[in-house]
C-alpha cells in the first residue's frame, strides 16, 4: 500500500471506501474548488452516513419510482441482444454495423465475491481483442466495467454505459430515462450525463493507452439514448463531449494536489464514524464536526443539487456569516469581503476600510445611502 | 513546409474570392478573416467588382462608423464610382464624407439613382422595402444576429458575400431563454452560424494573413481563438520594433514595458485579491504603463514607418470587460494623467474592428471569485488580445489558473447546438499559459 | 439584481427577517385567479399524478391521475375545469377604436389568470401542453374532448410566462421576490414555503429565519412541485403504485392515493393562497393597468386564433416565428424596465447603484436658452443638478425623469467636485409644440430628482411572412409543421 493510500484509509477509518462511479466524477466537476469534498471523496468517505450520523436532513436520496423507470427504459432499450440499441445506432446515426455480436458483462463473475477485478479484465480483453482486430468483430459491450486513475489510485467505474467498437473507433453510449422532447433535454441532466459519459471516454482512453494504443481511438463524440417524447421509444443522439472531456482530465489531473490537502490536516483527524458492534455509529459529533472544520469548504447554495454534505456546510457558512451562502450574486458584490458582518460593519462605518476594500466599501455606502433615500421618500 | 511569403499568399486568397464570386453557383458565400486581415480591403475590392458587372451593389455593415469608414475606403480606392451613403434620418454623418468625390448621402434609397455602391448600416437596410438588389456585401457579419439577417434577406438582397471575424464576441441579447437552443435558425446566434447550418453548400474561404498583428501574437491568437483556421504575419519580425528612446528608471512598470517592447506581451501581475469589477490598483497600474509607454517616448517601426514613429495617446488603448470599468478609467485618466489625453480607454465590445499599437488590457477574469460565461467568453478575450500592432500588456491579479480551475466551464449543454469552438475556458488557459513565460510581479 | 438587493440581503439575513423592496405592484391581480398546483409522475415525461387547483381557497378541486394506464379521464376533467374558467373571461367585450396601425377591434374586458408556485411548474406546464396539443381530438369520449385544446391554451399561457411584464401565467414565488428580499439565496427562494417563512413568518415564530429552518424539516416539509419528493416516492408513493398494480381493486387503490395526495397538496395550497393575500393588499404600479390592456388584448386575439384557424403551435418555433418571438421579448423587456423606472421608486434607487441613475436637485434653471441646429430656432432649455451619485454616463447620454415621463434630457457636461457632481442637461424632447410650449417641463431649482438612462427607442421590427422565409434561413418550411411523431 502506498503512503497515500494509507493515509486516505486512516482518514476514511473502518469502512470499506465508498466506490467511485462516473456520477460522482461527475458531481466532483460541480464544485471543484471545494477541499472538503475533493478529500473526503478521494478517502471514500460515505459522507451520506456521515450526515445522517451528524443528524442533518439528507438533500439527496433517490426516489424509487425513478430507478425503476430508468431500469425499465434500460432493459427496453438492451434487451433481446441489445436488437432495440443496434436498430437506433443503425438508423438514427447512419451508421452501418453489419454484423453485431452483445456481450453482457454484468453475467461474468456474478458469483464472485468481488466481481469487479474479473469484469474489469474481461471487459479489458474484450475490448483489447476488439481494438487489435483479433476478435469477431464484438461490437457491443454492455456495463463493462473500467478503471480509472483518480488521484493517483485506480477506481472502478460501473457504468450503465455500452461500448462499441464501429471502424476502429470506440462510442461510449449512454442510456438514460429523460427524455428528449421535439430535439430538447434538460439541460442539467443533459449536463450531467454527458459530464458522465467524458468518465467514461477517460477511462475507455486509459485502458487503450495503457496497452500502447492510440487514446484518439475513443470517440469523443458520445451518443445518448433516450425516451423521444413523451413516448417509451427511444431515441438515439451525436453530443459532442469533447469540452467535458477535456475539462474533466484536467480536474482529475489537479486531483494530485491531494497530498498537499492531506499534509494540511492536523495529524490524527479522520472522518471515522466509528461503527457499534450493530453497525451504530458512535463516534461523537463534536470530534467529526472538528475533523470537518480542518478542512476547507467552498459552500454555494448550489451545493445541495450535488453533496450530501450540504446542510452541514451550509449552516456552517450562515454561522459564519460567509457571504457566499447568500448566493454568488453577493459574493460577487462583495468581493474581496468575507462575511456579511464584515459587509455590513464597513457599510455602516464601524469598521474603517483597509485600503483593500476601499472601493467596495464606497459602493456600499452609496447603496445604504440610496436606500436612506428611498425610506425618507426623497428621490 | 512553409508558407509562401505572405503577399503571395493574402493575394491568392484574395483572388479565389473574386474569382469564384463571379462565377457564384450557390447564392451565397463566406469569408473568415482573422483579426487584421485586411477585411474591408476585400469588401471594397468585391464591392467595385460586382458594381462593375451592372446593377448596383449594396454594402450592409454593422455600425455607422463602419459604414463611414468603407464609404471613404471605396471613394479613395475608387473615385470613379458613385457610391451612396444611406444613412437613418436622425443620424448625422461626419463632415467629410459628403466632401468625398462621388458620394452622395440621402436617408432615402430612391435618391441614389445613379450610385453603383450603397453603403449602409444592418439596421437602416432593414427599414428599406424597395425590390431586392442582386448583391449584398454583408461585413461584419458575425456581429450581426440571425434575426436581422431573416429581413435583410428577405427584401434586400438575392445573394451575398458574408465577410467576418469569427473570434470576436457573438452577438448579444438581453432575453434570456433556451426557448431555440439547438434549432438551426436560432435567431440568438450569428447570422453566419445560421446560414452555414442552413446552406452546407456554401463554401468558405479565409483569408490567411495577419497584417495587423505582429510576429509574435500570431502563433497564440490563433492556437487559442483560430484552431480551424490557420494565418501567417504579414510582417517579418525584423519590421516590428518597438524602442524607448527616453531611459527607464528601472521601475516594475519600466520592466513590464520593457519586456513587452522585446517579445510583444507582457502580463503585470497583482497581488491575488477579489475585487470584482472596480479594482483601482488594476486600473492605476494600467494607467502608469501607458504613463510609462509616453514617458519613455516610445518608438515603432513598422512596414507604415521604417523609420520609426513616436507613439502617441491616440496609439494606445484599455481595454475592459465592463463599461463601468471603462468609465472609471476614463475618469482617473482625466484627472490624474494629462499627458495621456487621446488614449482610447473601452470595452471589449467597442474596441472590436479596431486597431492600435499597443493595447493595456484589463485581463476579464482579474480579481473575480467566479468565472461566468460572459467573462469566460472566448470572443471577449480575442477581442483584447488582438487589437494591437505591436505588443499587447495584459493586468491580471494573481489566482487566474486556480479560478479556471474552479470553474471548469459555465456553459450548459443543448441537444442539436453546435459547441463553441473555441471554448472560453480552453481559449483562457491557452493564452494564460502562454502569458506566463511574460509574467512581471508588481 | 443590483448592489442595493445585495445589500439588503445581507441586511436581511443578519436581522432573519425579510426587507421588503418595491412597494408597488406591476402585475395585475385579479380578483379571481384560478389556482393550480400540478404534480408530475416521478419518471414518464410530462406525466401527470395529480393537480390541485380551482378559484376558492377552501374549496380546491383534487384531480389525480392513475399510477398507470390511461390519464386520459383525469385530463378531462383538467381541460373542463380549466376551459370553464377561460370561458367566464370571454363573456363581455369592449369596443376598441382604431389607432395608428390596427383598426378598430373588441376586446375582452377581462382576462384569465392562472397562478402556479414556481418556475419549475411554468415549465412543467409548457411541457404538459406541449404534450397535449398534439393528441389526436377524435376520442369516442365526449368529456375528453377539451384535451388537445388545453394543450393548447397551456402552451399559449407557458409562451406568455416568459413576456417580462405579463401576468397572464404568473409563478408565485418570482412574484413575491420582485417585492421582498430574504436573507437566504435566490435558489432557496424557488421554494414557496422557504420563502414565505422568511417573507410572513407565523406568529409564534421568533423570525423569518426561524420559521424558514422549521419550514425545511424533512418530516413536514413539501416541495411545492412539480417533481415530488425522493422520500415521498420511495416510502409512500412507490407502495401504492404497487398495490395498484396488482390489485383488482383499483377504485380503491385510488381512493387512498387521492387522500394521500390531498393531504401531501394541502400546504402549499394554503401557502399559494397566503402569497396572493400578501400580493393582493400592495397598490398597483401607474402602468400596470397599461400592460393589463394589452394582456386582454393577447387574450382576445388568441381566442379569435382559436375560432379562425384552430391549429396547434408548432412543435418548434420555425425561422420567422422565432424571430418575432426574440423581438416581442425584446421589446416587452425594454417597456417593461422602462416603466418601471418610471413608476417605482425602488426600481430607481435600484438603477442609482447601479450607475444606471443619479438623483440630485436642481440648482440652476436656464428656461429661455435657445439654440439654432439648423435654420430654425429650437427652445432648449438647461439645468443642472448637483448630485452626490457617482455618475458613471458619458456627456451625450440621453436620460429620462420621472416627474416627466415624455420629457427627455441629454448631458452636456460632467464636473466631478469633491463631494459632489455638477452635471449639465439639456432638455431634448417633452417641450411641447413651439406654438404651445410645455413650461411644465422646467423644474424649479431646489426640485430633488431622480434622471434614469433613457430606454432606447424600440420599434418591434417587420419581419417576412411563413412563406417567404429567406433562403438564408432555409427558404419557406414545410407547410403544417405538425409534430415529428416518430423517430426523425
Ligand atoms: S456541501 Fe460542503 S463539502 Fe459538499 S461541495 Fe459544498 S462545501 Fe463542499
Amino acid at each position: 500500500m502506498n503512503p497515500l493510500d494509507a493515509q486516505l484509509d486512516a482518514l476514511r477509518g473502518s469502512r470499506p471506501p465508498v466506490p467511485h462511479n462516473a456520477r460522482t466524477l461527475a458531481a466532483l466537476t460541480a464544485n471543484p474548488g471545494c477541499d472538503r469534498r475533493a478529500l473526503l471523496d478521494a478517502a471514500g468517505v460515505d459522507k451520506d452516513a456521515l450526515a445522517t450520523h451528524l443528524g442533518l436532513p439528507r438533500p439527496l436520496r433517490s426516489s424509487r419510482l425513478a430507478l425503476d423507470h430508468a431500469a425499465a427504459f434500460e432493459h427496453r432499450v438492451t434487451v433481446h441482444g441489445g436488437a432495440e440499441l443496434v436498430r437506433l445506432l443503425r438508423k438514427t446515426l447512419g451508421l452501418t454495423i453489419p454484423e453485431v455480436g452483445y456481450d453482457d458483462v454484468n453475467s461474468v463473475g456474478s458469483d464472485s465475491p468481488s466481481p469487479l477485478p474479473l469484469r474489469h479484465a474481461h471487459t479489458r480483453s474484450r475490448i483489447l481483442s476488439a481494438a487489435k482486430g483479433t476478435s469477431a468483430p464484438r461490437t457491443l459491450l454492455d456495463h463493462p466495467v473500467l478503471r480509472l486513475t483518480v488521484a493517483g489510485h485506480q477506481v472502478y467505474l460501473e457504468p450503465d454505459v455500452v461500448a462499441f467498437q464501429h471502424h476502429g473507433t470506440f462510442h461510449i453510449v449512454e442510456i438514460k430515462p429523460f427524455a428528449v422532447i421535439d430535439g430538447q433535454a434538460d439541460s442539467a441532466k443533459l449536463t450531467a450525463a454527458v459530464t458522465q459519459a467524458a468518465a467514461h471516454v477517460l477511462a475507455l482512453q486509459e485502458l487503450l493507452a495503457d496497452e500502447d494504443l492510440p487514446p484518439e481511438r475513443v470517440s469523443d463524440s458520445v451518443i445518448l439514448v433516450n425516451p423521444l417524447n413523451f413516448s417509451n421509444r427511444p431515441i438515439a443522439t451525436l453530443v459532442n463531449a469533447r469540452q467535458k472531456i477535456k475539462s474533466l482530465s484536467r480536474l482529475l489531473g489537479r486531483l494530485r494536489r491531494l497530498p498537499e490537502l492531506l499534509d494540511r490536516l492536523p495529524p490524527g483527524t479522520t472522518f471515522d464514524l466509528a461503527a457499534g458492534p450493530d453497525n451504530t455509529p458512535t463516534r461523537p459529533h463534536g470530534e467529526l464536526t472538528d475533523a470537518l472544520a480542518a478542512t476547507r469548504p467552498l459552500y454555494t447554495p448550489g451545493c445541495r443539487q450535488h453533496c450530501d454534505l450540504a446542510f452541514y456546510c451550509r449552516s456552517e457558512a450562515r454561522n459564519r456569516g460567509t457571504t457566499g451562502a447568500l448566493g454568488t450574486k453577493v459574493r460577487d458584490d462583495t468581493a474581496g469581503i468575507d462575511t456579511t458582518a464584515t459587509a455590513l460593519a464597513l457599510t455602516d462605518g464601524h469598521l474603517h476600510p483597509s485600503r483593500d476594500q476601499a472601493d467596495i466599501t464606497q459602493a456600499l455606502r452609496h447603496a445604504h445611502r440610496v436606500h436612506a433615500d428611498l425610506l425618507a421618500g426623497l428621490a | 513546409m512553409s508558407p509562401a511569403p505572405p503577399q503571395e499568399d493574402a493575394d491568392r486568397a484574395t483572388r479565389a474570392v473574386l474569382d469564384q464570386l463571379r462565377t457564384l453557383t450557390q447564392r451565397g458565400l463566406v469569408v473568415d478573416s482573422p483579426p487584421g486581415a485586411g477585411k474591408s480591403s476585400l469588401v471594397v475590392r468585391a464591392a467595385a467588382d460586382l458594381a462593375r458587372t451592372g446593377e448596383p451593389c449594396v454594402v450592409i455593415a454593422q455600425t455607422n462608423s463602419q459604414v463611414d469608414d468603407l464609404v471613404r475606403r471605396l471613394a479613395q480606392h475608387h473615385p470613379d464610382l458613385r457610391i451612396g451613403r444611406l444613412t437613418a434620418r436622425e443620424h448625422i454623418v461626419p463632415a467629410d464624407l459628403p466632401a468625398l468625390p462621388g458620394v452622395d448621402v440621402s436617408d432615402c434609397v430612391q435618391d441614389f439613382t445613379d450610385a453603383r455602391v450603397i453603403v449602409g448600416t444592418a439596421m437602416k437596410w432593414t427599414t428599406v422595402t424597395d425590390s431586392p438588389w442582386p448583391w449584398a456585401i454583408i461585413d461584419e457579419a458575425y456581429q450581426m444576429r440571425s434575426d436581422t439577417l431573416l429581413r435583410l434577406a428577405a427584401r434586400v438582397f438575392d445573394r451575398a458575400l458574408f465577410v467576418g471575424d469569427p473570434g470576436q464576441l457573438d452577438p448579444f441579447s438581453v432575453v434570456e431563454t433556451h426557448r431555440w437552443e439547438g434549432l438551426t435558425h436560432n435567431p440568438m446566434n450569428s447570422a453566419v452560424a445560421v446560414l452555414l447550418d442552413k446552406n452546407h453548400d456554401l463554401p468558405v474561404h479565409s483569408l490567411p494573413v495577419s497584417w495587423r498583428l505582429p510576429p509574435s501574437a500570431v502563433s497564440v491568437i490563433s492556437d487559442a481563438f483560430y484552431p480551424l483556421n490557420d494565418f501567417q504575419a504579414g510582417s517579418p519580425p525584423e519590421a516590428r520594433t518597438l524602442t524607448f528612446p527616453a531611459l527607464g528608471m528601472r521601475s516594475h512598470l519600466d520592466a513590464v514595458v520593457e519586456h513587452a517592447a522585446r517579445t510583444g506581451w507582457a502580463l503585470l501581475e497583482l497581488p491575488a485579491r477579489f475585487t470584482h469589477r472596480l479594482d483601482t490598483e488594476a486600473f492605476h497600474a494600467a494607467l502608469g504603463l501607458a504613463e510609462r509607454l509616453m514617458i519613455r517616448r516610445a518608438t515603432a517601426t513598422c512596414e507604415d514607418h521604417p523609420q520609426g514613429k513616436e507613439l502617441e495617446p491616440g496609439d494606445l488603448a484599455i481595454g475592459t470587460a465592463h463599461r463601468d470599468q471603462a468609465h472609471h478609467i476614463r475618469a482617473l485618466l482625466a484627472h490624474h494623467h494629462p499627458r495621456l489625453k487621446g488614449v482610447t480607454v473601452d470595452t471589449a465590445n467597442r474596441l472590436q474592428g479596431r486597431e492600435f499599437a499597443i493595447t493595456l488590457v484589463l485581463h476579464p477574469l482579474s480579481g473575480r471569485s467566479d468565472a461566468s460565461a460572459f467573462h469566460l467568453e472566448a470572443g471577449r478575450l480575442c477581442v483584447l488580445t488582438s487589437r494591437h500592432r505591436h505588443a499587447c500588456i495584459v493586468v491580471a491579479r494573481a489566482g487566474i489558473p486556480e479560478l479556471l480551475d474552479a470553474h471548469p466551464s459555465d456553459d450548459p449543454i443543448h441537444l442539436g447546438a453546435a459547441s463553441k469552438i473555441p471554448d472560453g475556458w480552453e481559449a483562457n488557459h491557452t493564452v494564460l499559459a502562454h502569458l506566463a513565460q511574460h509574467t512581471i510581479r508588481a | 439584481m443590483s448592489l442595493l438587493a445585495s445589500l439588503l440581503r445581507m441586511r436581511a439575513a443578519t436581522t432573519g427577517n425579510a426587507v421588503p423592496t418595491s412597494q408597488l405592484r406591476h402585475l395585475h391581480l385579479s380578483d379571481r385567479p384560478l389556482m393550480m398546483l400540478p404534480l408530475e409522475q416521478t419518471g414518464p415525461a410530462a406525466r401527470p399524478l395529480a393537480v390541485m387547483l380551482g378559484t376558492d381557497p377552501r374549496h380546491p378541486q383534487l384531480l389525480v391521475a392513475p399510477p398507470s394506464g390511461s390519464t386520459a379521464p383525469m385530463l378531462g376533467a383538467l381541460a373542463a375545469t380549466v376551459t370553464a374558467y377561460i370561458d367566464e373571461h370571454q363573456q363581455r367585450s369592449e369596443q376598441i377604436p382604431a389607432g395608428t396601425n390596427r383598426p378598430a377591434r373588441r376586446r375582452y374586458t377581462d382576462a384569465p389568470q392562472i397562478l402556479v408556485p414556481n418556475p419549475k411548474t411554468v415549465a412543467y406546464l409548457d411541457r404538459l401542453g406541449r404534450d397535449l396539443r398534439f393528441r389526436p381530438a377524435d376520442t369516442d369520449i365526449p368529456a375528453q374532448h377539451g384535451v388537445p385544446r388545453l394543450g393548447q391554451w397551456l402552451t399559449h399561457f407557458a409562451d406568455r410566462a416568459e413576456i417580462p411584464g405579463s401576468c397572464a401565467l404568473v409563478p408565485l414565488t418570482g412574484f413575491l421576490t420582485m417585492h421582498w428580499i430574504t436573507g437566504q439565496s435566490p435558489l432557496e427562494d424557488e421554494d414557496l414555503a422557504l420563502l414565505l417563512a422568511w417573507i410572513d413568518p407565523p406568529r409564534d415564530a421568533a423570525s423569518g429565519r426561524d420559521a424558514a429552518l422549521a419550514a425545511e424539516h424533512p418530516d413536514t416539509h413539501r416541495p411545492a412541485g412539480p417533481a415530488t419528493d425522493a422520500r415521498f416516492d420511495t416510502e409512500q408513493l412507490a407502495p401504492l403504485f404497487e398495490q395498484y398494480a396488482r390489485t383488482t381493486a383499483q377504485p380503491r387503490a385510488l381512493q387512498d392515493l387521492e387522500r394521500l395526495l390531498a393531504h401531501y397538496l394541502q400546504p402549499t395550497w394554503d401557502l399559494m393562497w397566503q402569497a396572493y393575500t400578501l400580493l393582493h393588499a400592495l397598490p398597483e404600479a401607474d402602468s400596470t393597468a397599461r400592460r393589463w390592456n394589452k394582456e386582454r388584448s393577447v387574450f382576445t386575439d388568441f381566442s379569435t386564433y382559436l375560432i379562425q384557424d384552430g391549429r396547434p403551435q408548432a412543435a418548434r418555433d420555425q425561422a420567422v416565428s422565432a424571430a418575432v418571438g426574440l423581438a416581442r421579448r425584446e421589446e416587452a423587456t425594454a417597456a417593461f424596465d422602462a416603466e418601471r423606472a418610471m413608476d417605482d421608486p425602488f426600481a430607481r434607487a435600484e438603477l442609482r447603484t447601479a450607475g444606471r441613475a443619479f438623483a440630485g436637485t436642481v440648482t440652476t434653471v436656464d428656461a429661455d436658452r435657445c439654440v439654432r441646429p439648423k435654420a430654425r430656432r429650437q427652445w432648449r432649455p438647461m439645468l443642472t443638478v448637483s448630485t452626490t451619485d457617482p455618475v458613471s454616463m458619458e456627456p451625450g447620454q440621453l436620460l429620462a425623469c420621472h416627474a416627466h415621463r415624455n420629457a427627455r434630457y441629454k448631458i452636456c457636461d460632467i464636473a466631478p467636485g469633491s463631494a459632489t457632481t455638477q452635471v449639465q442637461l439639456e432638455i431634448t424632447a417633452g417641450m411641447g409644440p413651439e406654438s404651445r410650449p410645455n413650461y411644465n417641463v422646467l423644474p424649479d431649482p431646489g426640485d430633488l430628482l431622480t434622471f434614469t438612462a433613457a430606454p432606447d427607442h424600440y420599434r418591434l421590427p417587420e419581419f417576412p411572412p411563413r412563406n417567404q422565409t429567406p433562403w438564408t434561413h432555409g427558404g419557406p418550411p414545410a407547410e403544417h409543421p405538425d409534430h415529428e411523431g416518430e423517430e426523425r
